[in-house]
């Protein structure tokens, strides 16, 4: 009966701690988020993990490459939605006025700033 | 009897794994963070709310922003200000919306001497800085729109707003979204918000501290420099963060750069010795309309409105031609 209960208490605690890791990695993985708003509505989440090209409607195409988002080309006459720092941090933003498409990271890790004035 | 001691063992156990996975996930704070990005007044908005009632306040600051927008729009032919603007008598009665903006705005064309001055709307229509061919207005259509500027031919009584010319034109770009912002944290102040931050195109004002009690890191933009590069990052607590600056808007033709904020007396971009100025205060609409006479004026004379306005001299210089000024 001893034994039986060490090896049901080692069953728990390596069930637990297998729990615990796989949890960490998952926030890890899936707490950083883009989001992406058009006009005044969210277009779509997506995550900061996964390698991908993102089409925004017809006008704009954007890339998550090694947890950074960047705006990779646009129709819109400035171009300063292309020409911005690429961005990985809660908070952080690109914007591309004329076409009203906002890149905002929703989720992540906190960088040195929470807002930008400009 | 070892039955029942082996089974609550394993229980206890089972119940202690459950609590270690628990702890590990959700947001230190407890506190939900409800956020919204849009455009209103010609630019991106972006709202951060951290109350539980976040959802149902994010759809009532995005009405109020539509609200204001037909209030202040200089361009919507529904707006308020279009209204008067294309008005057909010279007496109008005006809500207290337009007339608080107003007001403020008279206050600054009297306190600059004309240096900022809200009639500069027939000069600003001539001017077009997002066009893909822009094109610097003529020295004649400048000087027949000139003639239409003067703040002093506008008189304003609670609602009544009298015109002594019938060719005035009002632009409230300088002060609009400062008093927005203001309007949408009195809407979060009477619900009880204790943090929330709101960003209207840069114009940022703020409530409380963030939810962990720590100050919100502002990052002020580099003039010139690549979206999201910044000068400083501030640390602020309940209060708004404001620039005017010279790279904001502009287009350059034959070598030569040609900016937003025009100087009422000539009609083209002002010359001054700043690119941008930063005024940190309570109130967002006083650091938007200080922030731009500042510019308009020059370091010099804004160190004296500064003063005469109950900002200590605390001008500080973050780089040679950025100042900031914190109350």
């Amino acid at each position: 009966m001893k034994k039986r209960d060490l090896y049901l208490a080692a069953a728990v605690l390596l069930s637990a701690g297998i729990l615990w890791a796989a949890t960490g990695l998952l926030q890890k993985k899936e707490g950083s988020t883009l989001s992406i708003f058009v006009d005044n509505e969210l277009y779509g989440t997506y995550s900061l993990w996964e390698e991908q090209e993102i089409a925004v409607g017809d006008t704009n195409i954007c890339s998550i490459q090694n947890g950074e988002v960047r705006m990779i080309s646009a129709d819109c006459p400035d171009q300063i939605c292309v020409h911005s720092n690429t961005i990985s941090k809660k908070g952080e933003s690109i914007i591309c006025m004329p076409n009203r498409v906002v890149l905002e990271i929703t989720e992540g890790e906190n960088g040195g700033m929470d807002i930008l004035a400009k | 009897m070892m039955i029942k001691k082996g089974m609550f063992f394993g229980v206890f156990l089972l119940f202690l794994s459950f609590l270690l996975t628990g702890c590990r996930s959700g947001m230190g704070t407890g506190t939900e963070e409800f956020s919204r990005s849009g455009f209103y007044f010609d630019t991106s908005i972006s709202i951060k709310i951290y109350d539980e009632q976040g959802e149902a306040l994010l759809k009532k600051c995005f009405s109020l922003c539509n609200d204001l927008e037909y209030t202040f729009s200089r361009t919507l032919r529904d707006s308020e200000l279009y209204q008067v603007n294309h008005r057909s008598e010279n007496q109008v009665e005006i809500s207290d919306d337009l007339a608080n903006v107003i007001g403020l705005g008279l206050e600054y064309g009297r306190k600059t001497n004309g240096a900022f001055d809200i009639t500069i709307c027939p000069v600003a229509e001539l001017w077009d800085f997002k066009s893909e061919d822009p094109e610097v207005p003529s020295a004649e259509a400048l000087k027949e729109a000139l003639e239409k500027v003067d703040y002093t031919s506008v008189h304003l009584n609670e609602n009544t707003l009298t015109f002594d010319r019938s060719d005035t034109m009002l632009d409230l770009g300088a002060i609009a979204k400062g008093y927005a912002a203001d309007q949408l944290k009195k809407l979060l102040l009477e619900a009880n918000v204790k943090s929330a931050v709101i960003n209207l195109g840069g114009n940022v004002q703020t409530i409380g501290a963030k939810p962990d009690g720590t100050p919100w890191n502002v990052g002020i933009q580099k003039p010139f420099a690549p979206s999201g590069e910044t000068l400083a990052v501030v640390e602020v607590t309940d209060q708004s963060v404001v620039c005017t600056g010279v790279y904001e808007r502009y287009f350059d033709l034959d070598g030569k750069r040609y900016h937003h904020v025009l100087d009422p007396k000539t009609g083209y971009p002002v010359e001054t010795d700043l690119d941008q100025i930063t005024i940190i205060c309570g109130e967002s609409a006083l650091a938007d309309v200080l922030s731009t006479s500042c510019l308009l004026l020059g370091e010099e004379q804004a160190k004296a409105l500064l003063e005469e306005n109950g900002f200590s001299n605390t001008w500080l210089h973050l780089d040679e031609r950025c100042a900031m000024i914190k109350q």
